[in-house]
């Protein structure tokens, strides 16, 4: 499960099984009614919940025959969603993190085949690798996310630095900060996740290539390969030492309120977080003047591209009734339509995956992300292709217990390694 | 009171037979099921009723190993769509039940069962490292951060002294002056410094001193003696590119770099204490003798204070069980606060959750004040219901307090103390929400993993159903087995006396 920043506090735990508690009441109900037809909508996004309302009652007002009902879990949206599927009580539509959970949830039958679907050919090509399976499409690619440094201008003009572009800029940064007093790194080592984040992202941008990423997962697959192959893991571990020295002292104990704290307040002049965490970061300080850059693990310029990919995606259920299937498919292709696309850019401010939207309205460090992909190109989410035990467990769990110094290098490709192999044979025995 | 057969045999079918049909069906059942899942390698994700069928495969392989009446009910729920495919739409529970029972009798499933290999899967630690105790030496610096600016007199004195060779002895005084009992970091091994330092000399060449610098890391892991180092420091060709002075003080920077990463080295190596980690195991086991005692103890000494005759004792009683009524999220959010925020600018120790050395026993505290105020109450009320007369007559006879507690206070309070240390026990065994709501998603790396949240990790993060169901079931047993044992010894003493 990828987080959003959902998962920055632990209060949503009872938020969650009231919501769900809640919810599934009017779901019992409307299956008795035959028109209009109401569809369920099931995502993890908190930060589009208000948007996602207004999308739905603006696709209403165009098909007054279908109602949809948008409901939001989320923390822990797979515990909720799974237990829904396996309850027999599948929402109509589904927000999923793109790869390796449409693939799980298509290989359990639980979705829809949109194959031969018109809304799909809409979508940028290159996107539509994050929801194949066997050949098939399972999903429609919503928004490009991204990773990388949020910076303070502001703070960074004050000290007369520049955004850094190579590895070694970023060194230099980092120092003179630390000489002015300024926290480096607003880090967040309390939660797992972002430390998985960060280990995927280094390992991404090491390997080199999609292409290169890709050969290297089917390798893993088939138990040939390691998680140190075709990368420098000295190297690795010593960026990774060099982040965790530059976040404040106490940055073991930083939930997400904390950094997001500490980078709006400018006590933190950086952060690496998604660009999901622009939006509250901008809430918390609206003056915050923010730019956003690749992490440079390299000395090469040219080497440094975005860690960026289709983050989520939206699915049919395939258990839902013919009625809701194509009430589902129109909301679908409504998505795809001018008005659809607007909101979805500047209502949810999230990047688009169709062809013909246009981000001029968007923020500025989304037009960032999207110039810089757009020239440079981009490392893919690489951890969203792991076997799912591979990244819930050896990669965050093993990468949070670096920073706190509890595994070493040798446990961690270890772990990393022996959970895969044990994944792909419980693949193998299906 | 005389009662008729017929009124036992109304009482038994109006109150009791309604209890055990629920009994069984929400305790025995699920327990049984429980078991059963406990076998298998379930993910918790593939359906046991599948939602499509290829059209030959369902005519010609599943139809007709079925009785008539099964068919039925499969075409009832499974229609042919317009691709070829027998699918089916979303199914109420009691449908769902019935067709999992079917698909079960002709062995369509996807749950595979495999023996016992759950269970030797939890007790061997090499295929679950955090589930049993382990030991190890926990460092208390860590070679990964920046050199510390001070040494603490005990650690420096304690560890240090004992251990090194005159040395590294000698390049720790260089490294680190004397300050009173600990010691200091020397401003000229800072590495902030050294590293402005190297980077004002802009016609190196960069790339060169960076790979040389890691060189340097490798060789100071690998003890190599300084002679060696300066030698390779000497091999730099940038270095013999520069004008005398500058390749001087670049020579210099350099090899304090070194000297930092031997001492990094050394204290990485040396400044450690031996420890071991709780595992899941080992930390639910800690909880719970810890959280039983404090809390019974507390909450005894608490009903034996509020028992007295005081001006305030009512509103005191509601202001010790007051956070008990509080959420346990409200709860782990105040103490998260105070121990992120209050106890650090107070103390000037600044990890407190986050160090796996009192993350464990701030996580009971928590608890314990959480928890005693319940126990409290039923302290009180055991209290209360003790004879005044009792206690007046053994005064009488000249018993001290001391005695009339020991032998006439507490005897009396002896179910009391019985329920509440099972209560306390059970529930201790399976905590939960505080430690989800306190360290959440750091437990693994704090080592204050209970049994229950490491269930739900596996469950829920890893997708392994039947795992988490084996360590469910053993966590059952073991509750039965503790709980038991405590109830059986409690229960042979509260008659002896």
């Amino acid at each position: 499960m990828i987080i959003s920043p959902g998962d920055a506090t632990n209060m949503n735990f009872l938020k969650r099984l009231s919501l769900s508690l809640l919810v599934m009441l009017p779901v019992s109900l409307s299956r008795a009614q035959a028109a209009p037809v109401k569809l369920n909508l099931f995502f993890y996004k908190q930060e589009i919940r208000e948007a996602l309302k207004e999308m739905a009652v603006a696709f209403s007002k165009k098909n007054p025959d279908i109602q949809i009902e948008t409901e939001m879990v989320p923390n822990d949206s797979l515990t909720v969603l799974k237990s829904r599927l396996a309850s027999g009580a599948a929402p109509d539509i589904m927000q999923l993190q793109a790869y390796s959970n449409v693939a799980e949830f298509a290989a359990a039958g639980y979705l829809l085949d949109l194959s031969g679907e018109a809304v799909v050919k809409k979508v940028i090509p290159n996107a539509m690798d994050s929801v194949n399976f066997k050949g098939k499409v399972y999903a429609l690619p919503m928004d490009f996310g991204a990773i990388g440094i949020l910076y303070n201008k502001d703070l960074f003009k004050k000290h007369g630095l520049a955004a850094p572009a190579t590895y070694r800029e970023l060194q230099i940064v980092a120092n003179k900060l630390n000489a002015a007093g300024i926290t480096p790194f607003a880090g967040l080592l309390k939660a797992n996740w972002s430390s998985g984040h960060f280990f995927a992202m280094l390992h991404s941008t090491m390997t080199g290539s999609s292409e290169k990423t890709l050969t290297w997962v089917q390798k893993m697959d088939s138990g040939q390969s390691s998680w140190g192959e075709g990368i420098d893991t000295r190297k690795f571990f010593s960026i990774a030492d060099f982040y965790k020295g530059n976040m404040a002292k106490g940055a073991v104990e930083w939930d997400w309120n904390e950094q997001q704290a500490a980078f709006a307040t400018g006590k933190a002049a950086m952060m690496v977080q998604g660009l999901w965490s622009y939006l509250p970061a901008i809430k918390t300080n609206p003056q915050l003047n923010v730019g956003f850059v690749p992490f440079p693990a390299s000395n090469k310029a040219d080497e440094v591209k975005f860690f960026a990919d289709v983050d989520s995606t939206f699915a049919i259920s395939a258990t839902a009734s013919k009625p809701k299937t194509e009430a589902a498919k129109k909301f679908f292709n409504w998505l795809a339509t001018k008005e659809g696309i607007k909101m979805w850019t500047e209502k949810c401010q999230l990047a688009p995956t169709f062809k013909d939207a246009s981000v001029k309205e968007m923020p500025e460090p989304f037009r960032d992300l999207m110039s810089h992909v757009n020239k440079h190109g981009s490392y893919p989410w690489e951890f969203a292709m792991y076997p799912v035990a591979v990244w819930e467990d050896a990669t965050k769990n093993g990468a949070q217990g670096y920073f706190f110094g509890k595994t070493t290098p040798e446990q961690f490709i270890k772990s990393f390694d022996f959970a895969w192999q044990k994944a792909a044979a419980a693949k193998g025995k299906k | 009171m005389f009662r008729s057969k017929k009124t036992k045999a109304l009482t038994f079918a109006v109150f009791l037979a309604p209890a055990l049909l629920c009994y069984s069906l929400f305790f025995v059942y699920p327990l049984i099921q429980g078991v059963r899942y406990s076998f298998t390698d379930w993910n918790g994700i593939v359906p046991e009723v599948p939602i499509s069928f290829d059209k030959a495969e369902f005519e010609e392989r599943i139809l007709p190993r079925l009785a008539k009446t099964d068919q039925a009910a499969l075409i009832r729920v499974y229609a042919l769509d317009a691709e070829g495919v027998y699918k089916r739409e979303n199914l109420d529970p009691k449908t769902m039940a019935g067709l999992k029972s079917i698909f079960n009798s002709i062995g369509i499933t996807p749950i595979k069962f495999i023996g016992l290999d759950n269970y030797r899967e939890m007790f061997n630690s090499t295929l679950d490292p955090r589930f049993l105790p382990s030991f190890a030496t926990k460092k208390v610096f860590d070679k990964k951060e920046a050199l510390p600016a001070q040494i603490s007199a005990p650690h420096s004195k304690g560890l240090l002294k004992s251990r090194l060779g005159s040395e590294e002895r000698m390049l720790l005084d260089s490294v680190y002056s004397v300050d009173g009992g600990g010691r200091r970091l020397q401003e000229e091994y800072r590495e902030v410094t050294l590293f402005n330092l190297l980077y004002g000399y802009s016609s190196l060449d960069f790339d060169e001193i960076e790979a040389e610098l890691e060189q340097l890391k490798q060789m100071a892991a690998e003890h190599r003696s300084e002679q060696q180092a300066f030698a390779r420091i000497d091999g730099i060709k940038t270095l013999a590119a520069q004008n005398a002075e500058d390749r001087e003080a670049v020579r210099s920077i350099l090899s304090r770099y070194y000297k930092v990463f031997c001492t990094k080295e050394l204290l990485d190596q040396y400044l450690v204490e031996n420890d071991y980690r709780f595992g899941v195991i080992g930390f639910t086991l800690f909880f719970t003798l810890f959280n039983v005692i404090l809390a019974n103890l507390l909450a005894l000494v608490l009903a034996l204070i509020l028992d007295q005759k005081l001006r305030m004792s009512s509103l005191l009683r509601s202001i010790f069980f007051l956070p008990n009524i509080l959420s346990l999220v409200i709860v782990a959010f105040v103490w998260s606060f105070i121990f992120n925020r209050i106890l650090p600018s107070l103390t000037g120790i600044e990890v407190w959750l986050g160090s796996s050395r009192l993350a464990p026993y701030l996580v009971v505290f928590v608890a314990v004040w959480q928890g005693c105020g319940y126990l409290m109450i039923i302290y009180l009320a055991g209290l209360q219901s003790i004879p005044r007369n009792l206690r007046e007559a053994s005064s009488i006879d000249g018993a001290s307090p001391l005695k009339r507690f020991v032998h006439v206070t507490l005897p009396l309070m002896a179910p009391a103390i019985t329920i509440c240390l099972f209560w306390s026990m059970a529930n201790s065994l399976k905590t939960f929400d505080i430690v989800f709501a306190l360290v959440g998603n750091s437990s693994y790396v704090t080592d204050t993993t209970p049994i229950v949240l490491d269930i739900y990790f596996d469950a829920f993060n890893r997708n392994r159903f039947g795992y988490a169901t084996a360590k469910a079931i053993f966590l059952c047993g073991i509750i039965v087995f503790l709980t038991g044992i405590q109830l059986y010894f409690m229960k042979k003493r509260e008659t002896q006396l």
